[in-house]
């Protein structure tokens, strides 16, 4: 039956409500999700929560989209990805001038070397790819869910993602998978 | 892989509410968007019908630049220091008033007096503008990211301002309120560093039939510890002799304020005393396709050491004039408003808007499919052509090969 509510285009409350229900279902995995890119990214607690947080809260404007994804995880964590990206950039330059004050612990610092090698690494990715690098390797996220969540084949998944490793490697200087 | 980068604590997910809260607000906020932006089309189809009906073109930004307004500032200026023109056109006139760096000292007449020491202060040149700065809108202690971000093809009102730190007034030249300055960008996968495989192919407007906008210069005075704040307009792209816009492509450049030397559109972005300016793509849905290839030859057979005949036809279904890399042999144009640059590692095709062209490039059954390698061995062997990267490429449908026979 087409209801009037569905002519117009609008959400009934009895959808709404269902989405709202939908969503809280799936909110403590997204919620992993965003956070685990954006801690392996960022490496500090809060700031990593609160991109979560964001990357949720617009998963959740668009959850009549999102919902209906196979793996909603995979999208949060694009998102989390880019706000983690673009918060590195925004503080690099601080950071450098922060880090002559405070003496970080070796192995913190080891850590810290490492995400800002691979932030400096993906920043030389094109756009595509580096989306690819961020959902396959750095939120670990299946091939099938990247390719849904950036609506683009498993055949081009793939070979961003081989190219784009090829990239990492040359960057890290280490063997990665 | 990043295992040993994770939070050995876990996550604590935030309470849900406040998380519902926030995409409510975002919700509001993209819908309210949404509307605007169809207003704006509405609104946009409505003048453009109007125009077509009326016999008018678009509107175009037109400063006069009648010398006879603008006010040349008096000048006891030393021949090394420059001196304001009249009529400088922001995008072409470089250099059109250089910062002046004249030191208070060169303009204090010698003397070989020893009398006691005067109070009087050296006369100074008004424009000497060695104490003044320039800070722009967007500026942080730590400058690590764009001043300003314009969708393409639209425009933005940028501020900077101009602080004269020293104890004489200056005179600072000024382009009128109207001004417009365009934006080109160097295209984003372009200003990044270069990767394994060079450019992946990705269509960009291209900068041509440029009509500039005419700075009207003026002077202002902006007297000793005072500052001068001045707005403009930046157009992420530029007006065409139609008085179209042409969008920049997504990327980065930078503006300088008009009294410092500018740099040429795309500019560094860390030019000194710029801006940076980020143009995003833009903001309305994107077309159903940006370009379309025709493998005419998606598969060729060559006798070892010959060589052998490779056509495509690219088409842009885009209304603006792009510039795309392509894989493969230096293409030539056989038919179509294009032409093709083979300067750089890659071919670079320029295709006008709404264009079709047919491509055809000699491939050679030889090392590097060139004519300088050594013949190959027979065999099957792949090869990048158009928008496609075989050697990568996974779906063996879409390959491009030679056979060497």
């Amino acid at each position: 039956m087409v209801t009037k509510s569905a002519v117009l285009g609008t959400v009934p409350e009895a959808d709404a409500r269902a989405a709202d229900t939908s969503f809280d279902e799936e909110y403590p995995a997204l919620y992993r999700s965003a956070y685990r890119v954006a801690f392996r990214l960022l490496g500090r607690r809060e700031e990593a929560a609160d991109l979560a947080q964001e990357a949720c809260a617009r998963a959740y404007a668009r959850w009549n989209r999102v919902g209906g994804f196979e793996c909603p995880e995979a999208w949060v964590a694009k998102v989390a990805g880019n706000l983690a990206i673009d918060a590195r950039r925004k503080q690099h330059t601080a950071q450098r001038h922060v880090d002559s004050y405070v003496a970080p612990r070796p192995d913190d610092q080891a850590r810290e070397d490492e995400r800002v090698d691979l932030h400096r690494a993906l920043l030389t990715l094109p756009r595509r790819q580096r989306e690819v690098v961020l959902l396959r390797f750095v939120a670990d996220q299946p091939e099938a869910a990247v390719a849904a969540a950036l609506g683009c084949s498993l055949g081009t998944v793939k070979s961003h993602a081989s190219r784009g490793l090829a990239a990492l490697r040359d960057a890290l200087g280490k063997e990665v998978v | 892989m990043f295992e040993n980068l994770d939070d050995p604590n876990g996550p604590h997910p935030a309470p849900v509410e406040d998380v519902v809260a926030r995409g409510k607000q975002l919700r509001l906020h993209r819908r309210l968007l949404v509307a605007a932006m169809a207003m704006f089309l509405v609104a946009g189809t409505i003048t453009t019908v109007a125009a077509l009906q009326g016999g008018g073109g678009h509107k175009r930004v037109e400063v006069s630049s009648d010398s006879s307004s603008t006010t040349e500032p008096a000048t006891t200026v030393p021949e090394t220091s420059s001196t304001v023109g009249t009529g400088c056109t922001p995008e072409l006139d470089r250099g059109c008033t250089p910062l002046t760096s004249v030191p208070a000292e060169t303009t204090v007449p010698s003397s070989t007096s020893t009398a006691a020491p005067t109070t009087t202060l050296p006369p100074h040149d008004p424009n000497d503008l060695s104490m003044v700065t320039v800070s722009y809108q967007g500026d942080t202690p730590f400058p690590s990211d764009a001043n300003v971000s314009i969708p393409t093809g639209e425009e933005r009102p940028f501020t900077y301002t101009v602080n004269n730190n020293g104890t004489w007034d200056v005179n600072i030249p000024t382009c009128g309120d109207n001004t417009v300055f365009d934006m080109w960008t160097n295209p984003a996968t372009q200003a990044w560093p270069p990767y394994s495989d060079g450019i992946w192919p990705i269509p960009y407007p291209d900068h041509v039939g440029e009509q500039p906008d005419v700075c009207q210069r003026s002077t202002t005075v902006v007297p000793a510890g005072q500052s001068m704040t001045r707005t403009v307009t930046l157009l992420a792209g530029y007006h065409d002799s139609a008085g179209d816009i042409m969008p920049a492509p997504p990327g980065f450049t930078a503006f300088v304020a008009p009294f410092l030397p500018q740099c040429a559109q795309p500019c560094d972005p860390y030019t000194p005393h710029s801006a940076w300016v980020t143009v995003d793509p833009p903001i309305w849905p994107a077309p159903p396709s940006i370009y379309a290839i025709n493998y005419k030859t998606q598969h060729l057979s060559i006798p070892s050491g010959q060589s052998g005949d490779a056509e495509i036809t690219y088409t842009n279904p885009l209304a603006v004039t792009i510039r795309i890399p392509l894989y493969g042999p230096c293409w030539h144009v056989a038919l179509g408003n294009a032409s093709v640059d083979c300067s750089g590692a890659r071919p670079v095709l320029t295709i006008a808007a709404n264009e079709s062209a047919d491509l055809h490039g000699t491939v050679w059954a030889r090392q590097g499919f060139v004519q300088s390698g050594a013949p190959l061995a027979k065999g099957r062997y792949m090869i990048n052509m158009g928008d496609r990267a075989s050697e990568t490429l996974s779906e063996a449908q879409y390959a491009t090969w030679v056979d060497v026979t």
